[in-house]
C-alpha cells in the first residue's frame, strides 16, 4: 500500500516540479501565451477542433491543483489505510485530475467539454465510492445536478456553431443574450450557485480525500474558472444576475453553516459561500481578483478539510459535531493548522486570504455593485466570521464526549499532508503575489474612518444578535432551525420533491399511455382483432364451395381486364 | 465486382452442404466491404448493375459487420456446446450470417425492388431467432408483433415503389433520380405514407411498441444485431428515400420531427422507471433513434451527417450493453433489476466496463456519442429554439437513465443470487467490448469518415 501511495503522490509533485520549471523557462509569467491548435474535422465552414491554451492563468492553475493532488494522495494514503479497494480508489482520483487538467488546458468548448463531462461522472463514482444507500442518493443528486450544466453547455456549442469558432476569443456575431446566460447557468450548476445548491453538502458522503479535492478546490471552482474564461460573453444582464444568485448563494451558505451539525458539511457551506464571493467578483467585472481568491481559497480550504477529515478519523469516522471536540490537548498540529486556516477563511490580517478579501471588498466599494448588495456583502463576512469561530469552538472544546482520548499520536502520512499543505495557509498568497504582478491590484478607495468604522461595527453588532438569538432558546428553536439547518429547505425541495414527483408521473404516464393505450388498444384491440378476424373470414371463404368459387374468379377477372 | 459476386454467391452454395457455412458467409461480406471501399465523399458510384457505393453505405456495411462479429463472439456459449440447438439444419450462427448478408446487401443494392427484397428478407432469420430458442409464450407475441408492425406499415412503400417503377421504366436509384421521377408531385402525403415503413421500423414513438418486446424476448444475438443493425435500416432508408422523392420542408415533415423528439423525450423518460435491463436499453435505443431522424428532417447538412453518426455510435455502443446485460443474467438467472445487483463489490472490471459503456451511452466526450449528440442538439437549434431545448432536455434524460442504469447494476450489497459454485466468467464479452470501446472512443481522430 505505502509503495502505491508514495508512487502516486511522486508523480503528481515530480509533474507539478515540471510544470513550475516550464512555466519559468518559457516565460509565461512575463505575459508570454502558447496556443497550439489541432483541427479534427474540416466538413463545417467552422474550425472544429480543439485548441490548447498555455497563459498564466492555466499554468498557475494547473500547478495548484496538482500541489494538493500530491497531498490528498498522500493524506488518503492515511484516512482510507485499511480500505480493500485503495488502488481503484487513486484510479478514480488520477481520472478526475487528468479531467481537471484538461478542463483547465483547453479553453474550447468541444475541448472543454471533455474535462467538464469527466469531471461530472467521475465525481459520481468518488461519492458513491462507499457503495451505501445515502452515498448513492448523494451521488445521483450530484451527477444529475451536473448533468443540467453539460446541457446547458450543450446547448451554448449548439448557439456556437453559429459563430466561427468555439474557443474564448470568438466574436458575439449574434445571438447574444442567450449564449452568455446558458454558459453562466452551466457554471452555476457546476458551482453550486442557487439555485443548484443542494448538491454540495450531500456530496459529503464521500469519502474525507475526495471532498478535500473535489469539493474545495477543484469541482466546484471549475464553473468559475470557465466563467472567469469566458467572461467577454456575459453581457449586463447576465453579470447582473449572476450577482443576485451569487449574493443569495453566500446569504444562504453562511447562514445555514451556523446552524449546521456535520463538520463535513459546515466546511462544504463554508466552500460554498467562498465560491458565491468568487462569482459575486466576477459579477462586479473583476476577474483577476476572482482568479486570486480561487487559487488561495484552494490551498487554505483542503487544509481545512485535512484537519477536519484527522480529527474525524481518531474520533473513529462520526461526522457529528456535537460529538466531537478536545483536538487542543489531542491533536496539536492538527488544531494549530486548523485555527490558521479558519482564521485565513475569516480575513485575518496577514493570513493568506486577507489579501484577496481585502481586494474583494475594495473592489466592490470603488465600483457600482448597489447599496443592498454592499450591506449583504458585509453581512456574509460577518456570517463567515460566526460560522469560523463556531467551528473552532466545536473542534477545539473538550466537551468529554468524543472518542479522541483513545488515540495516542498522529500517522506519519497524515503529519506530511499537513506540513506540506501548511504553507497554504500562510504563505500562498504572498508567494503568489510576488510572482505574479497581476495579483497587486491597488484599488483607489476613498479610506476614509467611516467605511473602515462602518464594517466593524457592523461585524461586531451582527455577530452580538446572533449571539444573543441562539441563546435565546424560544426564538431559535422551532422554524427558523428547520429553516437554516436544511439549506432553506432547498435540500428537500432538490431532492425529495423533484425526484419523487418525476418518477410518480413517469410511473403513472407508464401505466396509462405505454402499457394503456399503445400496447393495449392498438394492438391487442384493434390489430389484432383485425388480423384474427380476418384470418378466420379468410378461412371461412376458403372452406365454403361457393365462396372459394367466387373468389377464384373475381382474381381471373382482375387479371386478365387489368390494363 | 460481378465476378467477386458470382464467386461469393458459389462458395456459399457449395459450402451449403458443410456445416460450417454461416463463417463463409462471413468471409464472402467482408470481400464484398474490401471492394467498396474506395469511394469519395458525398458522391453515390455504381459500381456494377447492383451495388451502390457512397460513404454512407460503407459505413453501414462496416456496421453491419463488426456488429455481427460481436454477435458472434458473444454467443459462442450456443456454439462451443456439445448440445447445439438447430432447427432443421441451421443453428444461431446460420441465423446471424443470413441477417448479416441481407444488411450487407441491403445497404448496398442501388436498384429499389433490391432494396425493399433486402428489408424485408432480413426479417425472416430475425423472426426465427426470436421464436424458435426457447418455449415462452411471449417469444410469439412478440415475433408476431414485429412481423406485423413492419410488414404491415411497408405495403405501401410496396406499391408506391412498384407504381414509380412502372412510371419511369426504371428503379435504379441513381438513374431515376437523374431522370427527376417525382417533379411534378406534391411530395408531403405521399413521402409520409411512403416514408411510414421505415418509420415503424426506426421506431418513432407512436409505433414504437413492437420494440421493448422484441429485445426482452430476443436471445443475445438477436438482440444485438436487432439493435445494432435492424433499426439503421429505417434510418438508411429514410435518407435514401429523402433523396430519391425531393421531399421539401413542409408541415407534414416538421410534424414528424416534433412528434419524433417529443416521443423521444418520453421514451428516455419511461426508460429510467423500468424494471428490466433488457427493456431498459430497448427503449434507449428509441430515445437514441428519435433523436437522429429529428435532426434529419431540419433539412440541414449537418442534420443529415449528425443522424449517420448517431446510427453508427448508438449501433455499436447498445449492442455491448445488450452483451453486459446477458452477462449479468448469466450469473443471476434474472433480467430483473431487483435480483442483479452490486456487481461493483466482486466483478471489478466488468463493473468498470459497465460504467464505460453507460457514460458513452450518455454522450462523454470525446467519444462519437458525444459529436453526434451535440451536433443533433446543435443543428434541431438552428432550426427553432424550442426544438433545441427539447433536445438538451433529452440529454438530461438520458444522462438520468444512463447513471440509473449503472447504478442498479454495481451499486449497493451484492446479490444474493450471484454465488453459484462453478461460476466461470469468460472473457470474450470484455474482448467485443473494448473492441468496440477502442472503435468509439478513436472515431473522435477520425471524424471526418463518420460525418457523412
Amino acid at each position: 500500500m505505502s509503495v502505491s501511495v508514495g508512487a502516486v503522490a511522486l508523480s503528481y509533485f515530480f509533474f507539478f516540479l515540471f510544470f513550475f520549471f516550464l512555466m519559468l523557462v518559457s516565460g509565461v509569467l512575463k505575459g508570454s501565451v502558447l496556443v497550439l491548435e489541432w483541427e479534427m474535422s474540416e466538413k463545417f465552414f467552422m474550425e472544429m477542433g480543439f485548441c490548447m491554451v498555455l497563459d498564466w492563468v492555466a499554468c498557475m492553475f494547473v500547478l495548484s491543483v496538482l500541489f494538493i493532488s500530491g497531498c490528498v494522495s498522500i493524506f488518503s494514503g492515511f484516512y482510507l489505510s485499511h480500505e480493500n479497494f485503495l488502488k481503484r480508489f487513486f484510479f478514480l482520483v488520477q481520472l478526475f485530475v487528468l479531467s481537471m487538467i484538461l478542463l483547465i488546458l483547453f479553453p474550447n468548448y468541444l475541448g472543454l467539454m471533455v474535462g467538464w463531462d469527466g469531471l461530472g461522472v467521475v465525481s459520481f463514482l468518488l461519492v458513491v465510492y462507499y457503495l451505501s444507500s445515502n452515498s448513492l442518493s448523494a451521488g445521483m443528486i450530484t451527477a444529475l445536478s451536473n448533468r443540467i450544466g453539460d446541457v446547458c453547455f450543450l446547448l451554448v456549442i449548439g448557439l456556437m456553431s453559429s459563430m466561427l469558432s468555439y474557443s474564448m476569443w470568438g466574436v458575439l456575431l449574434m445571438s447574444g443574450f442567450f449564449m452568455g446566460f446558458l454558459m453562466m447557468l452551466g457554471s452555476m450548476t457546476k458551482s453550486a450557485q442557487v439555485p443548484f445548491s443542494a448538491w454540495l453538502p450531500e456530496a459529503m458522503a464521500a469519502p474525507t480525500p475526495v471532498s478535500t479535492l473535489v469539493h474545495s478546490s477543484t469541482l466546484v471552482t471549475a464553473g468559475v474558472y470557465v466563467v472567469i474564461r469566458f467572461s467577454e460573453y456575459l453581457g449586463e444582464l447576465e453579470k447582473y444576475l449572476l450577482m443576485v444568485f451569487s449574493m443569495v448563494t453566500m446569504f444562504l451558505a453562511g447562514s445555514s453553516a451556523c446552524a449546521e451539525v456535520d463538520m463535513k458539511k459546515v466546511v462544504a457551506l463554508s466552500t460554498l459561500s467562498q465560491v458565491g464571493m468568487m462569482m459575486f467578483v466576477i459579477s462586479v467585472g473583476a476577474n483577476t481578483i476572482a482568479f486570486f481568491h480561487l487559487l488561495v481559497h484552494a490551498f487554505f480550504k483542503a487544509l481545512m478539510f485535512m484537519c477536519v477529515g484527522g480529527v474525524i478519523f481518531y474520533s473513529g469516522s462520526c461526522q457529528d459535531a456535537r460529538l466531537l471536540g478536545g483536538a487542543w490537548f489531542k491533536l496539536p498540529l492538527t488544531s494549530v493548522l486548523f485555527l490558521f486556516s479558519n482564521l485565513s477563511l475569516m480575513g485575518f490580517p496577514f493570513f493568506s486570504g486577507f489579501y484577496s478579501k481585502e481586494l474583494i471588498v475594495g473592489v466592490c466599494l470603488s465600483s457600482n455593485c448597489g447599496f443592498l448588495s454592499f450591506i449583504l456583502l458585509v453581512v456574509c463576512l460577518a456570517l463567515t466570521a460566526c460560522y469560523s469561530i463556531r467551528s473552532i469552538g466545536l473542534v477545539f472544546q473538550d466537551m468529554g464526549l468524543s472518542s479522541l482520548s483513545f488515540y495516542s499520536m498522529e500517522n506519519s502520512y497524515y503529519l506530511l499532508s499537513l506540513l506540506l499543505m501548511m504553507n497554504g495557509a500562510v504563505m500562498m498568497s504572498i508567494v503568489m503575489q510576488s510572482l505574479i504582478k497581476e495579483f497587486l491590484a491597488v484599488s483607489f478607495i476613498k479610506g476614509s474612518l467611516f467605511y473602515s468604522l462602518l464594517i466593524m461595527v457592523v461585524v461586531f453588532l451582527f455577530n452580538l444578535v446572533l449571539f444573543f438569538t441562539v441563546s435565546m432558546k424560544t426564538m431559535f428553536l422551532g422554524f427558523s432551525k428547520e429553516f437554516f439547518s436544511s439549506m432553506w429547505f432547498l435540500s428537500l425541495i432538490s431532492g425529495n420533491l423533484i425526484s419523487v414527483g418525476v418518477l410518480t408521473t413517469i410511473s403513472k404516464y407508464i401505466n396509462y399511455v405505454e402499457m394503456g393505450w399503445i400496447r393495449t388498444y392498438l394492438w391487442q384491440s384493434g390489430v389484432k382483432n383485425m388480423f384474427m378476424g380476418m384470418s378466420n373470414k379468410v378461412l371461412k371463404i376458403n372452406f365454403n364451395m361457393v365462396g372459394l368459387v367466387m373468389f377464384y374468379s373475381f382474381c381471373f377477372l382482375v387479371m386478365v381486364f387489368w390494363r | 465486382m460481378s465476378c467477386v459476386l458470382m464467386l461469393s454467391v458459389s462458395c456459399i452454395l457449395w459450402g451449403l452442404g458443410m456445416n460450417e457455412v454461416g463463417w463463409l458467409i462471413m468471409v464472402c461480406a467482408v470481400a464484398l466491404l474490401v471492394v467498396m471501399m474506395d469511394c469519395p465523399f458525398n458522391f453515390y458510384i455504381l459500381k456494377s448493375e447492383w451495388l451502390g457505393v457512397d460513404e454512407m453505405s460503407v459505413l453501414m456495411v462496416l456496421l453491419c459487420l463488426l456488429v455481427s462479429m460481436m454477435s458472434l463472439v458473444s454467443s459462442t456459449k450456443e456454439v462451443k456446446n456439445g448440445f447445439v440447438v438447430l432447427m432443421s439444419g441451421w443453428s444461431v450462427v446460420e441465423m446471424v450470417m443470413f441477417i448479416c448478408l441481407g444488411s450487407v446487401l441491403f445497404f448496398s443494392v442501388c436498384s429499389w425492388m433490391d432494396f425493399f427484397f433486402f428489408f424485408e428478407f432480413s426479417l425472416v432469420p430475425t423472426f426465427f431467432l426470436i421464436l424458435k430458442w426457447g418455449y415462452q409464450p411471449e417469444r410469439l407475441q412478440a415475433a408476431v408483433f414485429m412481423l406485423l408492425y413492419t410488414v404491415g406499415s411497408s405495403l405501401p412503400l410496396l406499391m408506391s415503389l412498384v407504381y414509380f417503377w412502372s412510371h419511369i421504366k426504371s428503379d435504379n436509384m441513381l438513374l431515376s433520380k437523374m431522370v427527376g421521377g417525382w417533379k411534378d408531385f406534391n411530395m408531403n402525403w405521399p413521402w409520409l405514407i411512403m416514408s411510414l415503413s421505415f418509420l415503424v421500423k426506426l421506431p418513432v414513438y407512436g409505433a414504437h411498441a413492437w420494440l421493448p418486446k422484441a429485445h426482452v424476448e430476443a436471445p443475445l444475438s438477436g438482440s444485438m444485431l436487432l439493435a445494432g443493425v435492424l433499426l439503421k435500416f429505417g434510418g438508411y432508408g429514410l435518407i435514401r428515400l429523402m433523396w430519391f422523392s425531393e421531399v421539401t420542408n413542409s408541415t407534414i415533415v416538421l410534424f414528424v420531427l416534433v412528434f419524433s423528439l417529443w416521443g423521444g423525450v418520453l421514451s428516455s423518460g419511461v426508460c429510467s422507471c423500468q424494471s428490466d435491463l433488457k427493456s431498459l436499453i430497448a427503449y434507449s435505443s428509441i430515445g437514441h433513434m428519435a433523436l437522429s431522424l429529428s435532426v434529419l428532417l431540419s433539412f440541414y447538412s449537418v442534420g443529415k451527417m449528425a443522424c449517420v453518426c448517431v446510427l453508427y455510435s448508438h449501433g455499436i455502443c447498445s449492442p455491448i450493453l445488450f452483451s453486459l446485460a446477458a452477462n449479468s443474467y448469466e450469473f443471476c438467472q434474472s433480467r430483473s433489476i431487483m435480483l442483479s445487483k452490486g456487481i461493483s463489490r466482486i466483478f471489478p472490471v466488468i463493473s468498470g466496463v459497465w460504467f464505460f459503456f453507460c457514460i458513452l451511452n450518455m454522450g462523454f466526450p470525446p467519444s462519437l456519442n458525444f459529436f453526434s449528440e451535440v451536433y443533433s442538439v446543435g443543428g434541431l437549434l438552428s432550426l427553432q429554439w424550442l426544438l433545441g431545448l427539447m433536445g438538451g432536455l433529452m440529454c438530461l434524460m438520458t444522462g438520468a437513465y444512463c447513471l440509473i442504469l449503472y447504478s442498479l447494476v454495481n451499486h449497493g450489497v451484492v446479490s444474493s443470487m450471484v454465488f453459484k459454485p462453478g461460476l466461470n466468467l469468460s472473457y470474450r464479452y470484455l474482448v467485443s467490448s473494448v473492441f468496440g470501446g477502442v472503435l468509439l472512443l478513436g472515431g473522435t481522430l477520425c471524424l471526418d469518415m463518420f460525418f457523412v
